[in-house]
């Protein structure tokens, strides 16, 4: 399994550079655009405070946009969890079904392996990309704010970015377990599933009938208001998400095992 | 091996459905140690379906698969580790090195395989430091021929392993083949050729339908009961029992003859026949003779002797 892991790191080095490059550049981007639109922030946070569904939907009820923790959780938050969302749709869509779509399949799988090591291995790949990718974030995050003198309070920087680490785990956890099913449509499903999920968050912050898709989309623990406001992680909505991943990885799982290597 | 002279592969009664279709419908196939045996039939008669059901990739919906004398549910790590393969359409990872996916394999293997691949790759005229994407299909077939024997297996599955070599280094390849059954292992090949099958293998099975029509030792294959027979004159094969393909042209008339040698002479003694060739048929013979529905064996696949 460990050659499996070894080698998908590698693969996948490229891709991971340029995803985690980009999502630092942004999130450092928007560090330092703070100081500068500090008062602007303050005002548009005024003016989002008064605009209904609207502030609802971004959190911005419960949180002061205008300031840095507020500021932080809003535009680093969303950078960091859709950036990251869309990376971790495309490691967890792609890692398996391009065994089946570039036809290697058949000489993975005739090799002294397991069909459940092949799988781990590659969950496992996944998980250490992810994980890796949200350690350099955070570290150029907390050097762009020593460079600009501000500092998030640790635990609600910690709880933060461990939320966006989580939805991006449970994002390429789905992702993988659908591939098996799906190899051939598996990329453009997974990053529809991502924009799925957020719009469902959006939905379930504007409509209170709707509150209930909050158990579905991983966006809902990641909600940075909450966690700035709460100093907490939404722990039923995130074991709902584990869960959820859980079943789709087992369903995936299950299918491999069963079905024909194509 | 088995090291008991059991046989290295035995299908019993295998059955695989995809779908509604039926890709092998009680399928039987034994194949002793220590030999080359060739599997010969036509695009989907079975032959891969029989050959990814031996390394587990697809699933036989029933019957009993028996790999190195030990009966097994589904085909796993543990006899796959003693299998090289190589599949018919070789795809490997595009953006790799030649030496990258031997070295792959390998750890998949759990081998060092490092001094057998460089030997392999000089026999093959292999540039290591080749990328993928730039092999040609014989060069991919090249590059799987060595992960499949890189690890020295005991047992070589290989669908349709020449196609897309050059001559010379079919030569080659067999050379090692034989190499390699010399040193004990089985290896069993797919193949549309079938002259590379009467060349090099000591037994063979034919397929057709999901079944095997006959198999055997290839000797006992091409001598039994059918004949060709080329005469000049006589009287016409049609009123024959056991005269079949029989093609005119000016005095002389071909026909294959299946049945007792003494009827057919009784029969050319009767006729007017100036002059008279009966030979043994060559494996296209055979494969023709069977493949035409005319000519299929009886039901069981046995073979009749002369």
């Amino acid at each position: 399994m460990l050659t499996i892991v070894c080698r998908e790191l590698k693969n996948q080095l490229g891709s991971w550079l340029v995803w985690t490059g980009s999502i630092s550049v942004l999130l450092a981007v928007c560090i330092f655009v703070y100081p500068q639109m500090q008062e602007e922030a303050r005002g548009l946070g005024d003016a989002f405070s008064s605009m209904g569904a609207f502030t609802k939907a971004f959190g911005m009820d419960s949180l002061d946009f205008g300031s840095w923790p507020g500021f932080y959780a809003l535009e680093c938050g969303n950078v960091l969890g859709i950036g990251g969302a869309f990376y971790a749709a495309l490691c967890g869509s792609q890692i398996l079904s391009r065994e089946t779509k570039g036809r290697t399949a058949e000489f993975l799988f005739s090799q002294p392996v397991t069909r459940t090591q092949v799988y781990l291995g590659k969950l496992l790949a996944v998980i250490l990309e992810i994980v890796a990718l949200n350690l350099v974030a955070a570290a150029v995050s907390l050097l762009c704010q020593q460079v600009i003198q501000e500092t998030m309070p640790a635990r609600a920087f910690w709880l933060l970015h461990t939320a966006i680490t989580l939805v991006m785990l449970e994002t390429a956890v789905i992702c993988l377990g659908l591939s098996v099913f799906f190899p051939s449509v598996a990329t453009g499903a997974g990053l529809g599933l991502v924009c799925l999920f957020y719009i469902l968050n959006v939905i379930s912050n504007i409509v209170d009938a709707t509150r209930f898709l909050k158990w579905v989309t991983p966006f809902a623990y990641s909600d940075g208001a909450a966690i700035i406001s709460d100093l907490q992680l939404d722990l039923p909505c995130l074991i709902a998400g584990m869960l959820l991943a859980l079943t789709v990885l087992v369903c995936g799982w299950h299918r491999l095992e069963t079905e024909d290597i194509r | 091996m088995t090291g008991n002279g059991q046989a290295v592969v035995e299908l019993k009664n295998v059955h695989k459905a995809y779908g509604s279709r039926q890709a092998l419908k009680g399928l039987d196939l034994q194949v002793e140690p220590g030999i080359l045996f060739g599997l010969v039939g036509p695009n989907g008669a079975g032959k891969s379906t029989a050959l990814r059901i031996l390394l587990g990739l697809a699933r036989a919906g029933q019957g009993e698969i028996r790999l190195f004398g030990q009966k097994v549910k589904h085909v796993g790590p543990e006899q796959r580790a003693r299998i090289g393969y190589l599949p018919s359409e070789t795809e490997f990872y595009p953006e790799m090195r030649v030496k990258e996916l031997l070295r792959y394999a390998a750890g998949l293997q759990k081998k060092d395989c490092q001094a057998r691949a460089a030997q392999l790759c000089r026999a093959l005229d292999l540039d290591p430091e080749a990328k993928i994407r730039q092999l040609s299909l014989g060069g991919r077939k090249k590059a799987g021929i060595v992960c499949a024997m890189q690890h020295d297996p005991d047992l070589l599955i290989l669908d349709e392993p020449t196609s897309g070599l050059d001559p010379l280094i079919q030569s080659v390849f067999f050379d090692l083949l034989h190499q390699a059954v010399a040193r004990g292992v089985t290896v069993l090949f797919s193949s549309h050729n079938l002259a590379e099958v009467q060349q090099h293998c000591l037994q063979a099975a034919f397929i057709r339908d999901g079944r095997i029509l006959v198999s055997g030792p290839l000797h006992e294959l091409m001598s039994w009961s059918l004949r060709k027979v080329d005469m000049d004159g006589g009287p016409d094969p049609a009123g024959l029992p056991g005269g079949s393909h029989i093609r005119h042209g000016g005095a002389r008339t071909q026909f294959w003859y299946q049945g007792a040698m003494p009827a057919l002479l009784a029969w050319l003694s009767e006729g007017q026949v100036r002059d008279v060739t009966i030979a043994e048929p060559d494996l296209e013979d055979v494969f023709l003779h069977l493949y035409e529905d005319t000519g299929t064996p009886d039901s069981k696949g046995e073979i009749t002797a002369c």
